[in-house]
């Protein structure tokens, strides 16, 4: 690696000691260029605390404005979610990703700042779900300079027929507030060719779910050792098939974004059952996409968890190759840089796309 | 609207998709008529506009099709209202 990204690499290292750890790096000066990295990686909400710790004087700002308005969007969304729950009524559903660690896990919102409000449902519930979203103002599309955008029939179609997700869906509040919300109908899927349907969704989770409450608001979302199975599947998904989504131009897919990976270790930390977590990746057939995010902490955050790595690879058919990736044509393709590049040569990266598509 | 009928139209639509002529019968198996992902799309929304209906969600499963004749029902279901 080089000097730049191995000074990187040092700094994000000792990020995450300091925030799962509370380990403190003294005498640290905010660097503007390390600031734009942290934002690539959508850890720069807590690189702007961790350089505030050291000395609230040398941030700009501009800064503290920009996460003030970032906190105020987040509990916007809580308020949003909690509508949400009331219009699906008696509709079981969960809430992943973002809404649920930001309001679980990270110790400030804006540390943990998303775009949409995704929902995992039973896949025979969909209609349902749809009509609740589109009578409370939804619609299939997206926004753009103030101008709502409907999406075609066919993308819609595809996305649903071919993901585990529909197509997402907006809506503008009544305070001008763009709330998007992606349904996702599968806990994780295989690629686009896969005509499986896979039943393994909601009903084998709904022991697992537990209510969690803020700003008097109530968030639906999994326990521990499912929203840390749920995750992994999710860093894998996006590092092996964003080639496969009907949108991807051929930009840098920021495929690896190191904000996954601190959700997953401080899901871990919360507290999980390896025994059980091996167990349910065995069961679904997740064990490769646990493997693959618990053979990137180790190698590349030196974070390693060494029981459930154990457990996992025990269960393991072969050995986890990180570099992978599919071609929208189903194609297997390796990365030219190795995963250390990958998430630290951002540069270097961008430039192998322009030359790979 | 008869099987048969529908099976016609499905045969000109299935070759418009695929850009040759495609003879099925109700029994053709669907795996044999080696639709990509992007094909079932498109075949979906020649269904809709030729019959001004929307499938059912649960209709959008590729697994549930295994000949023909389950696409000719999941159209006759759809247009049923006529």
């Amino acid at each position: 690696m080089s000097h730049i990204n191995d000074k990187r690499k040092q700094v994000v290292c000792d990020i995450f000691k300091w925030y799962l750890n509370g380990d403190r790096q003294e005498n640290y000066i905010f660097d503007y260029d390390m600031y734009k990295f942290m934002k690539y990686h959508k850890l720069d909400g807590i690189y702007f605390d961790y350089c505030k710790a050291v000395n609230e004087n040398q941030m700009p700002k501009e800064l503290n404005r920009h996460y003030y308005a970032l906190m105020s969007e987040n509990e916007n969304q809580i308020a949003i979610a909690n509508d949400i729950g009331i219009i699906l009524d008696e509709v079981r559903y969960v809430f992943l990703k973002g809404l649920p660690l930001m309001v679980n896990n990270y110790k400030v919102a804006y540390h943990r700042y998303f775009h949409d409000i995704d929902l995992l449902i039973e896949r025979s519930d969909l209609s349902s779900v749809e009509k609740k979203l589109f009578d409370s103002g939804y619609q299939y599309g997206w926004e753009y300079q103030g101008k709502m955008y409907p999406a075609k029939r066919e993308d819609i179609l595809f996305q649903k027929m071919n993901t585990h997700e529909t197509f997402m869906m907006v809506k503008k509040t009544a305070d001008g507030f763009i709330s998007y919300v992606d349904v996702n109908f599968l806990f994780s899927w295989k690629g686009l060719e896969n005509k499986e349907y896979n039943k393994n969704v909601f009903n084998d989770l709904y022991d697992c779910i537990r209510t969690v409450t803020k700003n008097d608001c109530n968030i639906n979302c999994m326990d521990s050792n499912y929203m840390f199975l749920h995750l992994c599947c999710h860093l894998y998904n996006s590092a092996h098939f964003f080639a496969l989504d009907r949108f991807y131009s051929g930009n840098d897919p920021e495929e690896l974004r190191l904000i996954h990976l601190m959700d997953i270790l401080l899901i871990y930390r919360e507290g999980v059952e390896d025994v059980k977590i091996a167990r349910l990746a065995q069961e679904m057939k997740h064990t490769e996409k646990v493997l693959f995010v618990l053979q990137i902490l180790q190698d590349v955050l030196d974070f390693p968890i060494n029981n459930l790595y154990e457990l996992i690879s025990s269960r393991a058919d072969y050995p986890i190759n990180v570099d992978r990736y599919f071609l929208s044509n189903g194609e297997e393709k390796y990365w030219n840089i190795d995963i250390n590049n990958r998430i630290f040569g951002i540069e270097e990266k961008k430039k192998l796309f322009n030359e790979v598509f | 609207m008869n099987d048969l009928l529908i099976l016609q139209n499905l045969n000109s639509m299935l070759s418009e998709l695929k850009e040759s002529q495609i003879e099925c019968s109700i029994d053709t198996e669907y795996d044999s008529l080696a639709l990509s992902s992007i094909d079932f799309v498109n075949l979906v929304i020649m269904i809709e506009t030729q019959y001004e209906k929307e499938f059912d969600d649960e209709d959008l499963v590729f697994a549930k099709y295994k000949t023909v004749q389950d696409i000719i029902d999941v159209i006759k279901k759809m247009i049923g209202g006529r």
